[in-house]
């Protein structure tokens, strides 16, 4: 009496096939857990937001802040690339190839182009072009071949996505831009921008190519067409989450800037201090018996403001991408002789504006004074028991030393892409800029504390399961092999 | 009470109408029944002479020692016989029975029992499917325990009593008190990734032994509680132990763990009687982390009120401000642990009521059991009542019907590992708070609202312990039915036909409540969860047995059945968002309310099998099984797998001539095979649909040519029996393999699955099994029996797939649990400390220990290397002594706690160089000496903490300890008979888990963080507890 063992045996709450509604309610997963990175907090707060010296680790019981890797968080960032979020961008983009979806097929294309850059951006070679292979072991691939790839991706992409404008596409599923085709058309522009300047050191020619593309395709221009993803009860703001544990706080780096330019964001990204009222950051690296001492612990120092509480979990939007970023991209590409559409000064003072605007700071006085401002950053609390100096000596208002300039575009976007530290500590490795204080101990013997971390190291978890092709992937890496002190492809500059 | 000697106690048949076994009397087996005057003249006695399963024994020879004058007994066992004086004594002798010399003294009429010689001819065991079977006639290890040794020195999961008394089982217990669960694992581990717990079957019905939650991780889980758990331990007859593949082949895939079966109590023919068992029981936890009391909170040595370190500065008394204002001599302060937790309470009742005509029966029980756990907020209470109905309808038709109803409710049962916040945050907080100032956990605020008092507000992990019990709680309630209806047709003196139909049900409801201000909200505010639990077996078999002489000395019996099982479960899982009104429980009160259900049903399996026993002259036995199964888990072309065992046992005294001493000797040998057709929609990928509608995508890779696991069993026993049966071995050997095992494995995580299924596997078991008994004395008043079990199991991985040569069973706490092909399930690397190339530990430039960069350094294997059981019962009249000492030898456990104690400086461990610094005995890469100093704090930081190198914090878990101890005092019935209605009372002084005489790590190494298949990691456990009480047993 086996009749009825086929329908025993078929899941009654599981789907073996997607109708095209289906395809759409995949996209919300790849959206929320691509962003959150499997784990905002581990993935991205501990690691690449403090890397990027936006916060400085206070908790005592952390120690990626002094870098160390920690190998059960990376796992969590891995799968949370490779099995929480590319499984539906695949899905999405198979399900639509060749077909009468072609929006969800761009616009998917775009998306994985974005998760995929932020996880070779933190290990260098990653499995890229065998992903999806049913074999015991997959290959990684070179960090150049993936780049190669994401511009091709991504013009292929815009190129579906302009053509079809009038086709419409995940609508409500659609957490960043509720179905609007022309800023999902802006985004894959402003992608392929922020790519290219970053192989700018060692691909010049083609990163002009692609950046100038880019710009032709058109990319971000307004804050009213920033990225940002809606949270719900069910999705929340990750970084929101995390803030009342009192693990991190504003770094020094954020207080000498903030402070000494008398920026107006300070007050929009930080609190003043519970003890004692004051702005303080803290000095990333610090060991637990300095952690927990005086003017270092978290009551003293400046945790996110209110906005980012865990209370605004389900209504503080994520940031994904600014217009502000594309603005600053294209000040460093006119520096470099594109054609960018402006004078580098015109869209670095564009860049700090639209940064304003994206924080609700409309007063035109107030941003023009900014813009203007000469005052230098200042020698952050001394109290915290170390002579520390500015970070700095360049004011905001844009210099006249070509290598001033640089500084200046790439200090401004760092504050502008708060608290986005994915972006924030890949482009400090491209560019060297803002400058970074020392930490105060490094606990990883690859590395010491006055030199920037480069890349996460390859995972247990692959070596485990995937061991040959991390060994092959080790020789892609070059001469300095599976460390943290390793420079990433695109790794050649300061 | 045999507890020495179970191999020999007599099992009653239970339902089984016709063959009631008596309740084993006193040591000379004999019925005081009447009494009168004696003077030195002739009597006359008389009286009936029965065999141990209480038929009367025709012609058995009586006679008057010393002369030929004597009888015979008639037809119905009786006898009459005239002797000269009291002081005569007459001789009882048959074939096959122990020869009994009984002094007449003052009685006329003297009923006799004859002991089968040996002790063993007519013990019978409930093998799979309740089916009972002369124990000498088994082929394969079957070990019994009886009900009345579990009764006394109760637990309130009866599963964990069996603990050091059956060979070749290893039960570790959850860590979470009263309502836990406990992992059983006969003979070693065989599956990878699924199922190795054995099934439990109560009275023919298959347990649904399934939980809510299984304790989970380091990061911790809330142990749902196991089905076996709630079963009412007085109710238990007898449970018998079948290990090996064969025994529980007639179970097929789900007894391929072995199973355990429980037979209850019935009613008994004869006038009503009216059982009563209580007792009382006191639990104190010990084997407490070690703290230090010499310095005081904060860190570097400098005081800091709102450290959660005791690095601060040496505690002298010295006045310091404590983070509430209150200014207090810096003291260690030594109780603070030990006085958080309370002395546990479990009171336990039991009533029953027996009794009935030839045609009905009835046996009804109630029990309860009210529990407290040592933690102030953990409870439970449990009902249970059970009734049993044997009816005759005819002399062909019986009935049974048997109804089980349980309730239990636990409160606040802790999480286990990190997130069993009271646990943590008492074992973590800096030694030199007073208790005092945590007990005020809650202050208001200006604006009125309740908050944490706590001296590091909005810490991430820890809390105040105290607030943690009163302001996060969690309830659980389950009702549970147990039912079986059960017809049996006798045809004719030779063949019956039995039909059975169980259902195993529990509804189960739990709600949590955390309050505004716990840290652990994310920020939500109060949290209010409620969940829904439904889980289900259903079994119906149909049993025809044929028992037939073929000859004189050949007898053939066979058993022909077929059965359907299938379970089911389904959740429904609420929780809040946050509440509106803070610390106001209710559903309607709660913010977005995000809504989860599942439904689950587990593979129906349709089995047909036989057994056929063929019998020789009483003394050789051959057996034969098959079964086939149909599992609707696997693809069509593979549903069906076929099954079978073949096993021979000879009783070589009776076979042999052997010498006098030499009483019984039974050898056997067999070779059985179990089959498996695994889990449900293994077979398919599945998207799935989430909350909101949401399209999810599968992560573990679907198994198309998915097909049943196989495991072989090879088995050797021996069971012999000396000098009148006062020494005894049961020996036995196995070997296991397991193939075709569905795994699931890690891929490369590029596949877009994090995992995905196998069939694979090649995993071999095998090892000895050694009880032996011994009665170093017996005389008329004293007696002492004593039972040793050794057990060892070998498991070796001989092969995974073609390409795949390890698989990981967890990665937990840098701590990788791995199955590796020439190894053995279970081996555990860590991070540990790097070593140069001549093995020397070495240093950094700042003297800090070099660590490992992956996990890498083997720290050993989670099971133990062998398990010793030393059992004992000495008796002195009424009185009598029970202990049971159990050793662990081997396997490894990592301590969480400590590493944890460590890095924050509370453990006595972390006084090592607080004065001086530590220079550790290690090199440079340079290949120098060490000379750098490092502090304290900074050595046990970089080794300890949330994450700790497991290689510094291995330790062995072989231990030995005082594991029972029953001290008890039956009252003579001569003093009971006064108060008219007693019949029988007996009173133990009772004590379980009293002392460790030895063991390695600073904690209980047998809690469990889970029951899962992972092991050998400690993470803030419970402490264990040592438990002594009062029990009293009355018959009416």
């Amino acid at each position: 009496c086996t009749e009825n063992f086929e329908a025993r045996n078929t899941s009654p709450t599981g789907l073996e096939t997607l109708s095209p509604e289906d395809v759409k309610s995949l996209f919300p997963n790849a959206l929320y857990r691509g962003w959150n990175q499997g784990s905002y907090q581990t993935g991205q707060n501990l690691t690449a937001d403090t890397y990027a010296q936006f916060f400085a680790g206070t908790q005592p019981a952390f120690a990626s802040h002094r870098y160390v890797i920690n190998q059960s968080w990376m796992r969590s960032f891995w799968t949370g690339t490779y099995v929480s979020t590319l499984p539906s961008l695949f899905t999405i983009v198979n399900e639509t190839n060749g077909g009468d979806l072609p929006t969800l097929n761009a616009i998917a294309r775009i998306w994985r182009v974005f998760i995929m850059n932020r996880t070779t951006d933190y290990f260098g070679p990653i499995p890229y072009s065998e992903i999806g292979s049913d074999g015991l072991e997959i290959a990684y691939d070179s960090q150049k071949d993936i780049y190669y790839d994401f511009f091709k991706e991504l013009e292929e992409a815009t190129t579906d996505l302009k053509n079809n404008l009038d086709i419409v596409s995940y609508q409500e599923k659609d957490l960043i831009y509720q179905g609007d085709n022309e800023k999902w058309l802006k985004f894959g522009n402003t992608l392929r921008l922020r790519l290219a300047l970053r192989i700018s050191g060692v691909e010049p020619e083609m990163a002009r190519v692609e950046a100038e593309a880019a710009l032709a395709g058109g990319v971000m221009e307004n804050y009213t067409e920033d990225a940002f993803m809606a949270p719900t009860s069910a999705n929340f703001n990750g970084l929101n989450r995390i803030s009342a544990w009192n693990e991190f706080r504003m770094s020094a780096n954020m207080e000498s800037l903030l402070l000494g330019y008398n920026d107006p964001r300070l007050a929009i990204y930080f609190e003043p201090a519970k003890a004692d009222g004051e702005w303080r950051g803290a000095r990333s690296g610090m060991i637990p018996a300095e952690q927990t001492l005086g003017f270092n612990t978290y009551d003293y120092t400046s945790n996110l403001s209110s906005r980012f509480h865990p209370e605004n979990q389900s209504t503080n939007p994520m940031t994904v991408m600014y217009s502000a970023e594309a603005y600053f991209l294209r000040a460093e590409g006119a520096l470099n002789g594109w054609n960018m559409g402006g004078t580098a000064e015109e869209l670095y003072n564009k860049g700090i504006e639209m940064s304003l605007r994206t924080w609700g700071i409309m007063d035109d006085a107030v941003i023009s004074e900014y813009i203007n401002g000469t005052s230098l950053p200042i020698a952050p609390a001394p109290e915290n028991g170390w002579n520390t100096p500015p970070l700095t000596d360049i004011p905001v208002k844009f210099s006249s030393d070509l290598e001033k300039q640089r500084e200046q575009v790439g200090t401004q976007k760092w504050l502008a892409l708060f608290p986005n530290g994915m972006e924030g500590w890949a482009e400090m490795r491209r560019s060297g800029y803002p400058k970074m204080y020392p930490l105060i101990h490094s606990d990883n013997d690859d590395i010491e504390a006055d030199e920037m971390i480069r890349r996460i190291v390859f995972l247990d978890l692959e070596r485990t399961s995937n061991g040959n092709a991390v060994e092959a992937a080790t020789s892609l890496l070059g001469d300095g092999g599976d460390k943290v002190s390793t420079r990433l492809w695109w790794d050649v500059g300061n | 009470q045999e507890l020495a000697r179970q191999e020999k106690s007599p099992v009653p048949y239970g339902a089984n109408l016709d063959k009631l076994v008596p309740e084993k009397t006193t040591s000379n087996s004999i019925n005081r029944t009447e009494s009168i005057n004696a003077d030195q003249i002739a009597v006359t006695v008389s009286g009936t002479v029965t065999a141990p399963d209480g038929e009367s024994l025709p012609g058995v020879n009586v006679l008057l020692k010393g002369t030929n004058i004597g009888t015979v007994t008639n037809l119905d066992g009786e006898y009459s016989l005239s002797v000269p004086n009291a002081a005569s004594i007459i001789v009882f002798s048959f074939i096959g029975y122990e020869t009994q010399e009984i002094v007449v003294n003052d009685r006329t009429v003297i009923d006799v029992m004859l002991e089968d010689v040996g002790g063993d001819l007519s013990e019978v065991v409930v093998t799979a499917m309740g089916i009972k079977r002369e124990a000498k006639s088994l082929t394969y290890s079957a070990q019994v325990v009886d009900g009345s040794s579990l009764d006394e020195a109760r637990e309130t999961n009866v599963i964990n009593s069996l603990q050091g008394k059956v060979a070749g089982v290893t039960i570790t217990r959850s860590a979470t008190g009263p309502g836990g669960n406990s992992k059983v694992l006969l003979r070693g581990s065989r599956s990878i990734t699924g199922n190795n717990q054995p099934l439990y079957v109560i009275d023919g019905v298959p347990l649904n032994n399934s939980t809510r939650e299984s304790g989970g991780g380091s990061f911790g889980g809330r142990d749902g509680g196991g089905g076996i758990g709630m079963i009412n331990p007085d109710n238990v007859e007898s449970m018998t132990v079948l290990k090996g593949a064969s025994a529980a082949a007639v179970y097929g895939s789900a007894g391929q763990n072995g199973a355990i079966i429980i037979t209850t109590k019935s009613g008994k023919e004869g006038k009503i009687t009216v059982d009563y068992n209580g007792g009382i029981t006191m639990d104190q936890a010990f084997a407490l982390p070690k703290r230090q009391y010499e310095y005081g909170q904060g860190d570097g040595g400098v005081y800091s009120p709102s450290s959660e370190h005791s690095y601060g500065p040496k505690a002298e008394g010295q006045d310091v401000t404590l983070w509430n204002g209150d200014t207090v001599p810096l003291t260690g302060q030594p109780d603070n642990v030990s006085d958080f937790f309370r002395t546990g309470t479990t009171i336990m009742n039991s009533i029953s009521a027996s009794g009935g005509s030839e045609k009905m029966l009835t046996y009804f029980s109630y029990g309860n059991a009210n529990a407290q756990g040592v933690l102030r907020n953990h409870d439970l209470t449990r009902h249970n009542f059970d009734l049993k109905i044997d009816n005759k309808i005819s002399s062909k038709l019986s009935f049974t019907t048997k109804l089980t109803y349980i309730q239990e409710e636990v409160d606040n049962k802790p999480y286990t590992g990190e997130r069993g916040y009271p646990v943590s945050s008492i074992y973590r907080s800096p030694t030199s708070i007073p208790l005092s100032a945590m007990q005020e956990y809650a202050y208001i605020d200006e604006a009125g609202i309740e908050k944490q008092n706590y001296w590091k507000p909005g810490s991430s992990i820890l809390s105040n312990p105290y607030w943690n019990l009163n302001r996060d709680l969690f309830n659980e309630k389950k009702d549970r039915l147990i039912g079986l209806f059960q017809v049996k047709y006798e045809f004719n003196d030779w063949m019956n036909l039995q039909v059975r139909g169980s259902l195993d049900k529990t509804m189960e409801k739990t709600e949590r409540k955390v309050y505004n201000d716990t840290y652990t909200t994310y920020g939500l505010g109060s949290i209010y969860d409620v969940g829904d639990y439904t889980r289900q077996n259903s079994n119906v078999d149909a049993l025809l047995s044929i028992n037939k002489g073929l000859s004189e000395k050949l007898d053939l019996s066979v058993i022909l059945g077929g059965a359907v099982q299938q379970g089911s479960s389904s959740s429904l899982f609420i929780e809040s968002n946050g509440l509106y009104k803070q610390n106001y429980f209710f559903l309607s009160n709660a913010k977005a309310p995000l809504t989860s259900n599942s439904f689950y049903e587990s593979p129906q399996v349709q089995s047909l099998f036989g057994t056929a026993t063929l019998s020789y002259n009483d003394y050789l036995f051959l057996e034969a099984t098959g079964r086939n199964d149909w599992s609707s888990a696997l693809p069509k072309d593979n549903q069906s797998y076929f099954y079978p065992s073949v096993g021979l046992t000879g009783i070589v005294t009776e076979m042999l001539s052997m010498p006098k001493w030499v009483s019984y000797g039974k050898v056997r040998a067999s070779l059985a095979y179990s089959g498996s057709g695994g889990a449900a929609y293994r077979d398919r990928n599945y998207y799935s649909v989430a909350r909101g509608g949401l399209i999810g995508t599968p992560t573990v890779r679907s198994l198309p040519t998915y097909k049943p696991e196989m495991t072989s069993a090879f088995e050797l026993g021996a069971e012999w029996r000396f000098f009148d049966a006062r020494l005894g071995f049961d020996f036995t050997y196995y070997y296991t393999d397991t193939k075709n095992q569905l795994i699931t494995i890690a891929t490369p995580a590029a596949s877009l699955f994090s995992s995905q299924y196998i069939n694979a596997g090649l995993i071999n078991n095998n090892g000895v099994e050694i009880s032996m008994d011994i009665v170093p004395v017996e005389t008329k008043d004293f007696v002492w029996d004593a039972m040793f079990n050794f057990s060892k199991n070998n498991n070796k991985i001989i092969r995974l797939t073609d390409e795949i040569t390890s698989a990981v069973l967890t990665d937990d706490r840098q701590v990788l649990v791995l199955a590796q092909v020439g190894g053995s399930y279970g081996d555990m690397y860590a991070v540990g400390w790097q070593r140069d190339d001549l093995g020397r530990p070495l240093v950094n430039d700042s003297g800090s220990p070099m660590l490992t960069g992956g996990k890498s350094v083997p720290v050993g294997n989670f099971n133990p290397n062998y398990n010793l059981g030393f059992n004992n019962k000495i008796s002195y009249k009424n009185l009598s002594l029970g202990f049971l000492l159990d050793y662990r030898n081997g396997g490894t456990v990592i301590g969480g706690t400590q590493a944890l104690l460590d890095a924050d400086g509370h453990s006595e461990a972390s006084l090592w160089g607080r004065e001086d610094g530590i220079i550790l005995d290690a090199y440079t890469l340079n290949g120098e000496k060490n000379t750098q100093s490092i502090t304290s704090q900074s050595y046990f930081g970089s080794i300890g903490e949330r994450y700790p190198a497991g290689e510094f914090y291995a330790y062995s878990a072989s231990n030995l300890r005082l594991r029972e101890v029953v001290l008890s005092y039956n009252f003579s019935s001569a003093l009971v008979s006064k108060t008219k209605f007693i019949e029988k009372a007996s009173l133990s002084f009772t004590g379980r888990n009293l002392l460790f005489l030895y063991k390695d790590a600073p904690f209980d190494p047998e809690l469990l963080l889970g029951t899962g298949n992972a092991g050998g990691t400690e993470y803030n456990s419970l402490p264990t507890t040592r438990s002594m009480g009062l029990n009293l047993k009355l018959t009416f």
